[in-house]
């Protein structure tokens, strides 16, 4: 699926699938977290990004997502603004006061409107505002430039 | 009236009778004391010269009895004096004009005492009878007798006046009396009542202000009180009112906020996935390709509705927010019209464009899109294929002036005060199936307003519509922003 989207770039002609290695890739596979308490929906976000190749993982709410996040590291975070118990907002601000999270990635997702809501987030360190509902294509590519971007 | 002259003539008449009374006991005093000393003149002037010690010695008898019958008839008996004696020392009377009492004794020693001691004695009292009457109401009057000047008194003259004499007299100055006095004080009253009755009237009068005065006072005080335990009624009411409305603000924030979540995660989902199956659209049939093409458009309508509905809570709830930034308004115009180019070209509707150079004007590029999309689009969508659509923008003054004019069906005129309304509808728009939700041109008045700008339309069936948009530009003002 969608084969046709990826651009490979010198420097960087990295695909991953699955754990297998291509030529001249990395062995490991970038990890992203994906952070939301509606299946539907992260299954949405999985099939947006599993076709690129990444290390994909599930959290369905706020502890879990922070549990997750300590104990993988990922690359990459999908974050739900709303989720049970702790929101996407907090978990937010209890990685970015931990130093090896201070430059991690993350795009939040929100179906949020709300005056305000988008300052608060930015101020908690939000890089990427993706708001609901989404093209999973673009979500794709702003992951993919994210990733790119960091690992530069 | 009748209560003050009662009171007054009360008044007036004891004052009289206390007058009368002490008048009519001295006059009564005065009038025995006269009488008396009348009497005593009389006596001691008749008898001096004529009585002898002996006449005190013992009680007289024989020639002497003669003698002094002849001497008291002829000057002590006169017309008024009922009887007359002489009394020694030790209380016997030795000579009396009616002989029966010679030798007896006087019941009144101690008198007698006093008497003897230089202080003459008289009292009323009751005597025998006189000249066939009896029980005589007379003055008593004792007399010392002397020898010489400076001696002691050998004796005392006792003679009765006939009282009534005397009562006489005062009776008679008593009638003169009352009567001048009755006339007195009936003339004093007379004449003092006009004054008395005009001061009372007058007192009665500013009391009865006061009391009226003091009624209004109070009347005046219960309606303060009452006004103002009312405006504290009405003051607890609106706090209250505004407490539920502030919770139902709140509940309403809620709700939007949960309905935006609600409605969005399963849109969502439904656009997410049908965006992946539209992109592998070689593996699907034509008519599965045109299916989901049809749930692809009704999606993304549901979307816009939702979107347009929480813009409109939003607006509602003075909580829609508004970027500040410079915006180059002429950019806004050119993008929304290129993006709606393809849909003009697809219905052959010619799109005229009259740009003109703008300042850089404070607002929110997103809204400010919104607007001209609405705009224009409404106006591709009520124009028939082959129409034309105008859009100009210029400056006039310190404002921009944005005008979308089309030659489609137009409005009818009794419709076009409802425009602005949420989910109005054009009969037009009905009647020839174009699709809408009503919501467009309210949420455009809403954005053009929260930029402090008017919004206008003018309409003519069956030639065409214009709606004409003035907003501020940004060196005039600065947009005040709230939520």
């Amino acid at each position: 699926m969608r084969l046709g989207r990826l651009k490979l770039r010198p420097g960087r002609p990295i695909r991953w699938t699955n754990g297998q290695t291509t030529e001249g890739a990395s062995a490991v596979p970038p990890k992203v977290l994906i952070c939301d308490n509606e299946e539907i929906l992260r299954t949405l976000v999985r099939a947006a990004l599993e076709e690129d190749g990444y290390d994909l993982h599930e959290a369905r709410d706020g502890d879990e997502s922070l549990e997750l996040a300590r104990r993988l590291e990922p690359d990459l975070i999908v974050l739900d603004m709303m989720m049970p118990g702790r929101t996407g907002l907090e978990v937010l601000t209890e990685l970015r006061s931990e130093r090896r999270f201070a430059e991690t990635p993350v795009i939040m997702l929100t179906a949020r409107v709300q005056a305000g809501d988008r300052a608060a987030a930015e101020k908690a360190g939000v890089d990427h505002f993706v708001s609901k509902p989404f093209s999973p294509v673009e979500l794709g590519a702003l992951a993919e430039r994210l990733l790119a971007a960091a690992a530069r | 009236m009748l209560r003050f002259a009662l009171y007054s003539g009360a008044v007036l008449l004891a004052a009289g009778l206390a007058i009368l009374w002490t008048i009519n006991h001295e006059i009564a005093s005065r009038a025995r004391e006269t009488v008396e000393a009348q009497a005593q003149t009389v006596a001691a002037r008749n008898l001096r010269g004529h009585l002898l010690p002996s006449d005190f010695k013992a009680p007289v008898r024989g020639r002497r009895l003669a003698r002094l019958d002849e001497l008291f008839r002829r000057n002590i008996l006169v017309p008024g004096v009922v009887g007359a004696r002489l009394v020694n020392r030790g209380g016997t009377i030795t000579y009396a004009a009616r002989h029966q009492l010679i030798g007896t004794k006087v019941p009144y020693v101690r008198d007698l005492a006093r008497v003897f001691a230089g202080m003459p004695e008289r009292r009323v009292t009751r005597t025998v009878s006189w000249r066939g009457e009896q029980n005589v109401k007379v003055l008593q009057s004792l007399v010392p007798v002397r020898e010489t000047a400076t001696t002691k008194p050998v004796g005392a003259l006792e003679f009765d006046q006939d009282y009534r004499a005397i009562a006489i007299n005062i009776s008679d100055a008593n009638h003169r009396l009352v009567l001048i006095l009755a006339v007195a004080f009936l003339i004093l009253y007379l004449s003092l009542f006009p004054i008395l009755h005009r001061v009372t009237a007058q007192l009665a009068a500013r009391n009865r202000r006061l009391r009226e005065q003091a009624a209004e006072r109070n009347q005046h005080l219960e309606a303060e009180r009452a006004a103002r335990a009312e405006a504290e009624a009405i003051q607890r009411l609106l706090t209250e009112q505004n407490e539920r409305l502030r919770e139902l603000d709140l509940m309403k924030d809620e709700f939007v906020s949960l309905v935006s979540h609600e409605l969005r995660t399963p849109l969502t989902s439904i656009r997410g996935y049908l965006e992946l199956m539209l992109e592998e659209a070689g593996n699907l049939t034509p008519e599965q390709e045109r299916f989901l093409g049809v749930v692809d458009r009704n999606s993304e309508r549901l979307l816009r509705l939702v979107s347009d509905l929480l813009f409109l809570a939003q607006v509602d709830a003075g909580r829609l927010a508004i970027e500040r930034e410079d915006v180059v308004f002429e950019e806004v115009v050119q993008d929304s019209i290129e993006a709606l180019r393809p849909i003009a070209e697809s219905r052959r509707i010619e799109l005229v464009t009259s740009i003109a150079p703008l300042p850089s004007l404070l607002g929110d590029r997103a809204r400010l899109a919104q607007v001209l999309d609405n705009l224009v689009s409404n106006a591709l969508k009520f124009t028939p294929e082959g129409g034309r659509v105008s859009i100009a923008l210029r400056v006039d003054g310190d404002r921009s002036v944005l005008e979308v004019e089309d030659n489609g069906v137009g409005i009818p005129a009794a419709e076009q005060t409802r425009l602005f309304e949420r989910f109005f509808r054009s009969s037009r728009a009905t009647d020839n199936a174009i699709p809408g939700t009503g919501l467009g041109l309210a949420i455009t008045k809403a954005i053009v307003e929260r930029h402090d700008g008017r919004i206008s339309v003018e309409s003519r069936e069956g030639v065409g519509t214009s709606v004409r948009v003035e907003l501020p530009l940004a060196s005039v003002r600065a947009l005040v922003l709230t939520g």
